[in-house]
């Protein structure tokens, strides 16, 4: 549904995983001069959609964040994409972290996009490879999708995952997050589209929230 | 008349058949890197190769002569879940582990979806990696612990040989067991070599 796309998600905080819980007691134990709060920042891609055409052919479209937001605007019938941005939201749901469409405004989270989850699971046998000072992290994440958009769908199920790289620094003062990786997933067939196979580069742009 | 042409053409179809030659095993090429934290807390990646993955299940299974045994890629070696990467014996072509499976990359139960072109020549899909058994870069495991974006080309030339190029992007990650003190994530590039059986 358009106007379910955009029907604002109540993000629960709760559940953080042990590595996000680390980085905050770091923070916390660090002196008072660093600062650092951000949550949100605004998610680049740059890749690839695989579709089968008209003539039967394979073929590879490029896609970029602004191709999902756009999608994602018009279906919400939102007419100034200047309004909203699509944003790495640290933590955005206690599976994980999420890429989700944020009013600039507000930061209120109007939809979600993609949920990168259980990368690092023990119950499912996976484990992220992580720094001694917990800075620094390598992990594959699945990629859950929830709403429906061109690229995107409501399934259970992962459908793709991600390498996530992760770094918080510390410059003049201030700690942010450094985050990018390969991505893929897929699209089951809906509307008149045929299944779509996304693939790309991310990392994150300008801190949000 | 009719019956010549009939018997003409079943002559070009057994001749079809005789020459025709469809492999399902090819050598696997990898190239990639292992990232792992070190002694001294850092992550560090190192590089690793096929030759790297076949030597560690050449180990677990005893095998010293590395020449006697070969990590190949088989078509549908895991049905029905999919394709798989195994250890085999040169001399005839047996099984004698596996390293990987990549499996529902088009489970339309799990709502996974290839993408094909009308002919079915050509698939780019999101594989599941399931790895078997304990080595530095495998761990027994019964859920999925990475994904493969695979892309498979089928090549029939005209004698009807079916030549099969597979390629892709995979990482997959270790968790710690016997000496494998830290986690493990290895992430590269595959091909397929040349065909085995």
């Amino acid at each position: 549904m358009v106007i379910n796309a955009l029907r604002p998600i109540v993000q629960s905080m709760k559940g953080a995983r042990g590595f996000a819980i680390t980085v905050t007691a770091l923070l916390a134990l660090a002196p008072a001069v660093l600062c650092q709060s951000h949550y949100e920042y605004k998610f680049v891609f740059n890749g690839f959609a695989y579709q089968t055409n008209a003539v039967g052919k394979l073929a590879s479209t490029p896609i970029s964040d602004q191709t999902f937001l756009r999608d994602i605007a018009r279906r919400g019938g939102v007419a100034d994409v200047s309004t909203i941005s699509l944003v790495y939201h640290l933590n955005g749901n206690p599976l994980g972290d999420t890429i989700d469409v944020i009013s600039n405004a507000t930061g209120q989270t109007l939809s979600g996009f993609l949920g990168l989850y259980y990368g690092s699971a023990g119950n499912l046998g996976r484990t992220a490879v992580t720094n001694a000072a917990q800075s620094s992290q390598r992990r594959i994440d699945y990629i859950y999708t929830s709403n429906k958009s061109t690229y995107s769908f409501d399934n259970d199920d992962s459908v793709g995952a991600s390498m996530t790289i992760k770094n918080l620094v510390v410059n003049n003062n201030m700690t942010n997050w450094v985050i990018s990786g390969n991505m893929s997933w897929g699209v089951q067939p809906q509307e008149t589209n045929g299944p779509i196979l996304c693939i790309g580069k991310f990392s994150l742009g300008p801190p949000m929230f | 008349m009719r019956l010549t042409n009939l018997i003409f053409a079943f002559l070009l179809i057994g001749a079809s058949a005789l020459s025709a030659q469809s492999y399902h095993e090819y050598k696997f090429v990898f190239r990639g890197t292992a990232y792992q934290t070190n002694s001294s807390g850092e992550i560090v990646g190192a590089p690793i190769t096929d030759q790297t993955l076949l030597q560690s299940q050449a180990q677990r299974l005893g095998i010293t002569n590395l020449d006697t045994v070969s990590l190949v890629y088989h078509l549908n070696g895991g049905p029905p879940f999919g394709d798989t990467v195994d250890v085999i014996s040169n001399a005839n072509g047996q099984t004698l582990t596996t390293e990987f499976g990549f499996y529902f990359g088009s489970d339309l139960s799990l709502g996974r979806y290839a993408v094909t072109n009308a002919t079915q020549s050509e698939e780019r899909r999101v594989d599941q990696l399931y790895t078997f058994s304990n080595t530095p870069y495998t761990y027994q495991n019964g859920d999925s612990l990475g994904a493969a974006f695979t892309c498979k080309r089928f090549l029939s030339d005209t004698n009807g040989n079916t030549n099969v190029i597979v390629e892709g992007t995979m990482s997959w990650n270790v968790t710690p067991t016997g000496t494998n003190p830290a986690s493990v994530l290895c992430t590269g590039n595959f091909t397929l070599g040349q065909p085995m059986f």
